[in-house]
């Protein structure tokens, strides 16, 4: 019985000993999307994230089936990020983390001016067109 | 919570790869792959296969061909006068799982998401020659459609993209690796040269494969010349 005991109290002392906590929790991260030229995503590739002056990655892994890396950039602004494929294409490039005001709105993107300007007269030259019609047809 | 996107677009090219270029010491030419002239970061030079070369043909200023040896050595040699000389090479089949990208064809590889077939061809002039204005094979080229000689930092060079005579619509073309624009439906873009030196403008198109051993082949194609520095 003792032998039993001790043998219990080992095996669970070797499965505390390779435990892994988890603790899941919403935060800010960084997306970056990998596209080759043609548009199609850089998928399922190597990657390694690097705080620019720092040696070793932070981070490094694979991208998902839509090419993007998802970090948390905490206090760190300058990043470098190295992605290779086996067949030769990658990108090796420096980025900031954009500032909080650029993040807060990041599909919020306005109307071209000239595309507005030339709306804008469209339907001046429109209502215009209209109103010499109806004074032309009347006697 | 917020989320946001960086963008990076690449090239290479093939999109976007590595460069491909020829350098000239004395009369020898030896092909390079590498990021030596890229506008981004990366390798100077990387190694390739013995055989990745396939095909080498030099031309005179008349338009005569005449083959080049390519028997299998890295990085591949040549030398003689040619007015210019036109490289195809293949790094084969590839195959891209959610763990890994393997040069085999999908026939040889468990669980392949995308296979394709990776086939370069390198034009590099050397002296400008009424008959360059054409297509000088019957692969994926870039071809000027002026002598790029005449130019200098600053101007525009228009070129046009052809696949077996035909213009490619549509399709990215980079500068030292970096997307200038895509083809319009005459398969010609103006680009403008930036600086001297070498001169690397590239493209590549994506065509359907039924063989069996890759869903696509991949073509890419790159025209070299050189302006004073």
């Amino acid at each position: 019985m003792k032998t039993l005991i001790a043998l219990l109290s080992l095996w669970a002392a070797f499965a505390q000993a390779h435990e892994v906590h988890h603790r899941i929790e919403a935060t800010d991260a960084v997306v970056i999307t990998l596209t080759y030229a043609n548009g199609q995503p850089f998928a399922y590739e190597k990657y390694a994230l690097t705080p620019v002056g720092q040696e070793t990655p932070q981070q490094v892994g694979n991208t998902d089936a839509l090419g993007r890396i998802s970090f948390v950039s905490g206090a760190v602004e300058k990043w470098r990020v190295q992605a290779t494929s086996a067949d030769g294409h990658g990108v090796n490039q420096e980025f900031t983390v954009p500032t909080t005001d650029s993040r807060a709105a990041p599909t919020n993107e306005s109307l071209p001016r000239w595309l507005l300007a030339g709306f804008g007269l469209s339907l001046i030259f429109g209502l215009f067109g209209l109103f010499q019609l109806f004074v032309r047809k009347k006697p | 919570m917020h989320s946001y996107a960086i963008l990076l677009m690449f090239v290479a090219i093939t999109a976007q790869a590595h460069d491909l270029w020829l350098e000239k010491s004395g009369k020898h030419l030896t092909l390079y792959q590498g990021h030596r002239h890229s506008s981004h970061a990366g390798s100077d030079t990387l190694d390739y296969g013995k055989h990745f070369v396939t095909a080498a043909t030099c031309l005179d200023a008349r338009g005569g061909k005449r083959p080049l040896a390519v028997a299998g050595s890295a990085p591949w040699t040549a030398s003689g006068d040619c007015a210019a000389l036109l490289l195809e090479m293949s790094s084969g089949y590839w195959s891209k799982t959610p763990w890994e990208t393997r040069n085999a064809p999908k026939t040889e590889v468990s669980g392949a998401l995308k296979s394709w077939r990776s086939l370069d061809s390198l034009k590099r002039i050397e002296q400008w020659a009424a008959p360059f204005i054409q297509p000088l094979g019957d692969g994926l080229e870039i071809v000027p459609t002026s002598d790029p000689f005449a130019l200098k930092p600053g101007d525009k060079l228009v070129v046009r993209v052809l696949l077996a005579g035909k213009p490619q619509v549509n399709v990215p073309v980079a500068y030292h690796g970096e997307t200038r624009g895509a083809t319009d439906p005459d398969g010609r873009i103006a680009i403008r040269l930036r600086h001297g030196g070498v001169q690397l403008i590239s493209t590549s198109v994506e065509l359907p494969l039924k063989d069996g051993k890759a869903d696509v082949e991949v073509r890419a194609a790159t025209l070299q010349f050189e302006l004073p520095k």
